[in-house]
């Protein structure tokens, strides 16, 4: 183009077939370049499926996903993955745990594949990760000292009222308080479920903000007593419900859709229900694909 | 309407070199950023893993502490660890440390101690393992041993992993460096290429810029807003506007047409044009303006234009010499078509490929033919007929084959059916070698022609008279050389007209009579002197001399100027003809008088002879009868000499037979060995086919004989003799020299000898009779008389070609008779008697008394009669019936011619024989036609009247007789 730029005399037409034939070679050549440079951009699915096995990241939330006392992993997530890659014909799974803040960095890091942590869907997090179908849909909830002492009933009262409320770091429910105008003070953030229900057990702090089924568990099946979850909760509705769903790279767009269709094919059979039983969820709390009701 | 130089300078500015240079530079580009890609893309991937290997190193071994946290505080009862979280972390970090190791991280020559880091970390990970199996509470010392040992493990494994990343960033430090300095390299080329193309740009504006100011052509670059950008320099040198005189069209439409309502027009029009140029990207016709320069000065130019870019370039030529040129060349083409029309002249050219051609409107005139209509080689062509167009069609093919040049005059037939003549001349135009046109020039040359072929004719008529008159016609210039001489020279003098011509006049001119032929010629041009002929002697080519008699005159003859025109002619024939002639009548007047006397002496001797005859008879006297025989033979010898004389006078005349020549020479040659001396060699040369001869076989053995005989004296001491004889044809021109002879077969006999020879003088005076040159007594001076005059009575003649001391040689020329004549000699017939009655007529009694006597003697009865009235008296009486009549001639009253015509009427049948003494010329024939049928020449013997008696009366045999 600057050889071109160079013969400008009255040669109208020649340089404008000229720079017709640079402009169009020109980017050609540069896309050849930058794909040669951005190199191996193969869908995960097909590595998964050659080598046998499949990385999934978790961050430990009972009863998304937790260990138990021999160090298996389990939980709702786990579960429905393990269900959803046998089905995609990847026999083992390798698992990464690591701090609720940092699924999605080391998500796109490439040290897993999939994250299955009941992560919500979240516009800020849908700008970076592709999610699944989601798997459950649930409220916010609080778990709180047995009685509610405070009668907190909302995520706004929680702000308005100016109490200590622990948060799992990174999750949907610190976001969503921080956007109702929570100060820093006031949050307490904890690296994961169980170490917020000790500190609510333990009155440092007023209450927990997670979603029901955690509050639930917690309140049920934890290793503390006198923590229960707050009720009524969240019934003036600011606080919409959460989508769960697994989390992806966005360039595993075959992944992805794979994952999605075992998935349609698993979410409200009898086996899922039983599995989401397993792990104290309520019915009403899956989301079942389109045309598909509970019996 | 562009011109081609303007044309030319765009299509240099992308040349091949340099395109070329484009392409391999963009190739470099591409080339550059791919390998970068490349390098690009292979250290991000090794970059990438290894910065993964080493975060999941840093992860494991944070995860193994927290793992350991969990599991050792979980045990311990506190609320928020927990026993299994840690047992997933520990697990979890074994696995990702070992995944770290399995993986192909650095260079090949590191796998044996990355197999080594594996196998020691699963040592370590299974004696973890076993420690965390124990029972919580229990062993805590042996897991926290497993654990340092794990951890130590873990450090190593990092150690390693940095290691590797620190040589996989030399490594990318030193790929990158080379990258770079091949980057710049191939950077720096084409910065250079660009900076050489720039430069090449710029170079090419200005040559483009020089280009535009030093066109031969006017050119001014116009913005289509009307400012004008730049003028070259031949615009102003044209006109005398710089761009400054002219910044805005405006001034241009003002400046150089200050004619309000022209420039409203041109302008107008030029607008128009413009706009539709720079729409449609046309070209602006050229158009012719009148303008001014800047001094004002009026200019016819041709004003064009082409669109360029955003504005009109303008092509601006002046045309004003061009257009008086044009208008000089056509009042001279106009003037050159009315000079051909009048001289009838015009041009013409084809193409030798096709044919195709022009030729000027007076060569289509003169074919008849419509000057504007086109025309090629063939319609040039079928104008012309038979000879002329094989001529004009062979030389065009050997024009254009080889180039030659062609000149023709040639017949051609106008459209109109006319004849004309036409010159036609070709030249062939050569191009690289080969004729590719002939054009040449084409002309009505039918009034020429017509007229040369005038002058040709009355040239040739003039030179056909000069050529073919037997006279000399030469032309002398003032000094007397000859500048032209007619062809009658070659006949006359040998020599061809070129061999005269340029020498002296005088050369030839015998030395006797150059002083003659001088003062001629100096006489010619003075008109005071007579001017009459004058004879002078010119050498021919063989030697001999020649009679001209010329006369000469003064003329004016063209560039020769004046002139002495000579008219020669040859008289040497006439001149010896006359000599011949003169010599002839002296011999008539000397034979005449020798007849004369020949006649009287015959009368005198025939008695004697006669009369002694009879004495002898009658004698018986021994003495008496010598005395008669010497009476009897000095008579004879006087009638010998008598006969002699009349032979040379001609007056003997013999009687004609056929005679054999080739049988007198050969008895002359047996006759001459046996009686010549023996010192004298005789050669003889006789053609054994030669032809006879009418005539008088005695006479002519009598020449054989003399002139033999003079040969013979010619030699005294010995010699050859020659003797020849041949047939000859002669034609007329071989006559024409000789009075008497007639053209026809000829026999020529030669005598010749190696004796004395003769000087001229002799020569000419050897035929008088009585001239000898022998001594005393030994001739009698009439031989050569006597051969002469024999020759000449048998038509013949006589040369001699002699010289002193180189011997005689006499050429004797005769008729010859035609073939088959049969050949007689004299023989001697017996003398017999005889009855009948015998009318004898003489003038001269005593010849008369012998002859009654001889022949009443011999039996017959004689009535005789002195003359012819006599002889018809006789003749007439009664009871007279003679059987033969013998008369004389030559008589007294009625001779004897008119006795025998008178005797024809009325005795028809009577045999006559005629006696006579004088040989007369033609006689003898005339008087056979009268039914004559013997001569007798006196003086006879009585032998021969007996024998011609007898004949005539029917007893003998034939009709001749006499000695």
């Amino acid at each position: 183009v600057e050889y071109d730029a160079c013969q400008s005399i009255d040669r109208a037409a020649m340089n404008r077939k000229r720079r017709g034939i640079t402009s169009r070679f020109v980017p050609w050549a540069l896309g050849l370049a930058v794909a040669a440079c951005s190199g191996g951009t193969t869908d995960s699915l097909d590595r998964a499926r050659a080598e046998g096995v499949l990385r999934i990241g978790y961050a430990v939330e009972a009863p998304y996903a937790f260990v138990d006392a021999r160090g298996t992993v389990t939980g709702e997530a786990p579960e429905v993955a393990r269900v959803v890659a046998t089905r995609l014909g990847v026999p083992r799974l390798e698992w990464r745990q690591v701090g609720f803040d940092a699924l999605i960095e080391e998500l796109l890091d490439h040290r897993f594949d999939v994250v299955a942590a009941g992560l919500f869907v979240l516009p800020d997090r849908a700008r970076r990760v592709a999610f699944s179908h989601p798997t459950l849909r649930v409220r916010p909830a609080l778990l709180v000292a047995a009685g509610n002492p405070l009668g907190l009933d909302s995520y706004p009262t929680l702000v308005s009222r100016g109490v200590r409320i622990a948060v799992l770091a990174g999750s949907a429910e610190e976001s969503a308080l921080l956007r109702l105008g929570a100060g820093d003070a006031d949050l307490l953030r904890v690296p994961d479920a169980r170490s917020g229900a000790y500190l609510v057990s333990s009155g440092r702090v007023d209450g927990l903000a997670l979603s029901a089924p955690t509050v639930r568990f917690f309140a049920t099946a934890g290793p503390f007593t006198g923590v229960v979850p707050a009720e009524p909760f969240g019934q003036s509705g600011e606080t919409p419900s959460g989508l769960a769903a697994f989390g992806f790279r966005t360039a595993d767009r075959r992944l992805l859709d794979a994952w999605n269709q075992e998935l349609a094919g698993f979410l409200g059979s009898a086996e899922h229900r039983a599995l989401a039983a397993r792990f104290g969820i309520d019915e009403r709390e899956l989301v079942l694909p389109p045309g598909r009701a509970l019996p | 309407v562009i011109p081609r130089w303007l044309r030319g300078t765009a299509a240099y500015t992308l040349d091949s070199p340099r395109r070329a240079w484009a392409w391999a530079a963009a190739a470099a580009a591409v080339s550059t950023v791919v390998l970068l890609g490349w390098l690009f893309h292979r250290h991000q991937q090794l970059s990438v893993s290894t910065v993964q290997a080493i975060e999941s190193i840093r992860a494991a071994r944070i995860e193994l502490a927290a793992g350991f946290l969990h599991v050792t505080l979980g045990a311990a009862g506190d609320p928020v660890f927990e026993r299994g979280q840690g047992l997933a972390l520990l697990r979890q970090a074994a696995e990702t440390l070992e995944e770290v190791l399995e993986r192909p991280l650095g260079r090949q020559d590191v796998a044996q101690e990355r197999a080594t880091l594996l196998a020691s970390l699963r040592e370590k990970v299974t004696a973890l393992e076993r420690a965390l199996g124990e029972a919580p509470g229990t062993g805590w010392a042996a897991l926290r041993l497993a654990y340092a040992a794990l951890d130590r493990e873990a450090e190593h494994i990092d150690a390693f992993g940095q290691r590797q990343w620190r040589e996989h960033a030399a490594r990318v430090r030193e790929e990158l460096r080379l990258a770079l300095v091949g980057a710049v390299l191939l950077l720096g080329t084409v910065f250079t290429g660009l900076l050489g193309a720039s430069r090449e740009r710029i170079r090419s504006e200005a040559r483009f810029r020089q280009l535009f100011d030093e066109a031969p052509i006017g050119l001014a670059y116009v913005h289509r807003d009307g400012s004008v950008v730049r003028v070259n320099r031949r615009l102003t040198t044209m006109l005398g506007f710089e761009r400054s005189d002219i910044p805005h069209l405006d001034d241009w439409w003002s400046k150089a047409y200050p004619e309000p309502i022209y420039r409203g027009e041109v302008r107008a029009g030029w607008e128009a044009a413009v706009a539709t140029a720079l729409r449609e990207g046309r070209e602006i016709a050229r158009g012719v303006h009148r303008v001014a320069t800047k001094q004002g000065a009026p200019r016819e130019v041709e004003i064009g234009g082409i669109a360029v870019e955003d504005g009109i370039l303008a092509v601006i030529e002046d045309v004003t010499e061009r257009r008086r040129a044009e208008a000089a060349l056509r009042a001279h083409e106009a003037l050159l078509e009315e000079t051909g029309r009048i001289a009838k002249i015009g041009g013409w050219s084809f193409d030798t490929a096709t044919g195709q051609g022009d030729w000027s409107p007076e060569v289509a005139r003169i074919h008849g033919l419509d000057p504007e209509a086109p025309t090629n080689r063939d319609v040039g062509l079928e104008f012309y007929r038979g000879d002329s167009r094989k001529r004009i069609e062979e030389a065009i093919a050997a024009a254009i084959e080889r180039a030659e040049p062609y000149d023709l005059e040639l017949e051609l037939v106008t459209r109109d059916g006319e004849r004309k003549w036409v010159r036609t001349i070709g030249h062939p135009v050569v191009e690289d070698g080969r004729v590719v046109r002939l054009r040449g020039s084409f002309q009505d040359i039918t009034a020429i022609r017509r007229a040369h072929l005038a002058l040709r004719e009355n040239e040739l008529r003039f030179r056909t008279l000069i050529e073919n008159v037997s006279d000399l016609i030469t032309v002398l210039d003032r000094e007397g050389v000859v500048r032209f001489q007619s062809a009658a020279i070659e006949p006359t003098l040998g020599l061809r007209p070129e061999e005269v011509e340029g020498r002296g006049a005088f050369d030839l001119v015998h030395p006797e009579d150059v002083a003659r032929a001088r003062e001629a010629f100096a006489r010619v041009a003075d008109p005071d002197r007579p001017r009459g002929p004058v004879e002078l002697r010119l050498r021919h080519r063989d030697g001999s001399w020649r009679t001209l008699q010329a006369i000469g005159r003064e003329a004016e003859l063209g560039e020769l100027g004046t002139v002495v025109v000579l008219n020669s002619r040859d008289v040497t024939a006439q001149r010896e003809l006359e000599a011949r002639l003169l010599h002839s009548q002296r011999m008539e007047a000397v034979g005449t008088l020798a007849a004369g006397v020949a006649h009287d002496l015959n009368n005198i001797l025939a008695p004697m002879t006669l009369v002694s005859g009879l004495l002898r008879d009658g004698l018986d006297d021994r003495e008496l009868l010598q005395y008669v025989e010497i009476v009897e033979n000095s008579a004879r010898r006087g009638a010998s000499i008598v006969q002699q004389l009349l032979s040379f006078s001609r007056a003997g005349q013999g009687e004609r037979t056929s005679v054999e020549l080739l049988r007198v020479l050969r008895e002359m040659v047996l006759m001459m060995r046996e009686t010549f001396p023996r010192n004298i060699e005789i050669v003889e040369q006789l053609a054994g086919d030669a032809w006879t001869v009418r005539g008088d076989a005695t006479q002519l053995h009598q020449v054989v004989m003399n002139l033999c005989v003079n040969a013979r004296d010619a030699m005294p001491d010995g010699g050859r003799l020659g003797l020849g004889l041949e047939n000859c044809e002669l034609d007329a021109e071989a006559v024409s020299t000789w009075p008497g002879l007639a053209p026809g077969p000829h026999v020529r006999l030669v005598v010749s000898d190696t004796g004395a020879g003769m000087p001229p003088e002799i020569q000419a005076r050897v035929f008088d009779p009585f001239f000898t040159t022998k001594p005393p007594g030994r001739g009698s001076g009439l031989g050569l008389s006597v051969v002469l005059g024999i020759v000449r009575k048998h038509d013949g003649v006589i040369a001699i070609d002699s010289a002193p001391g180189a011997g005689t040689r006499v050429t004797v020329l005769l008729p010859a008779e035609p073939a088959g004549a049969v050949a007689a000699v004299a023989t001697a017939e017996p003398v017999g008697g005889g009855h009948g009655e015998i009318l004898l007529v003489d003038d001269e009694p005593a010849i008369r008394t012998v002859a009654q006597t001889m022949l009443e003697q011999a039996g017959y009865r004689v009535v005789v009669a002195g003359d012819g009235d006599e002889a018809l008296a006789r003749l007439e009486q009664p009871g007279s019936a003679p059987d033969l009549l013998l008369t004389d001639l030559a008589m007294p009253g009625m001779d004897g011619h008119a006795l025998i015509r008178a005797v024809r009427e009325r005795r028809r049948a009577l045999p006559i024989v005629v006696s006579t003494g004088f040989g007369e010329e033609g006689a003898i024939d005339r008087l056979v036609l009268q039914g004559v049928v013997a001569v007798l020449h006196k003086p006879y013997r009585r032998e021969d009247l007996l024998r011609v008696v007898a004949r005539g009366l029917g007893r003998g045999g034939p009709a001749a007789g006499g000695s």
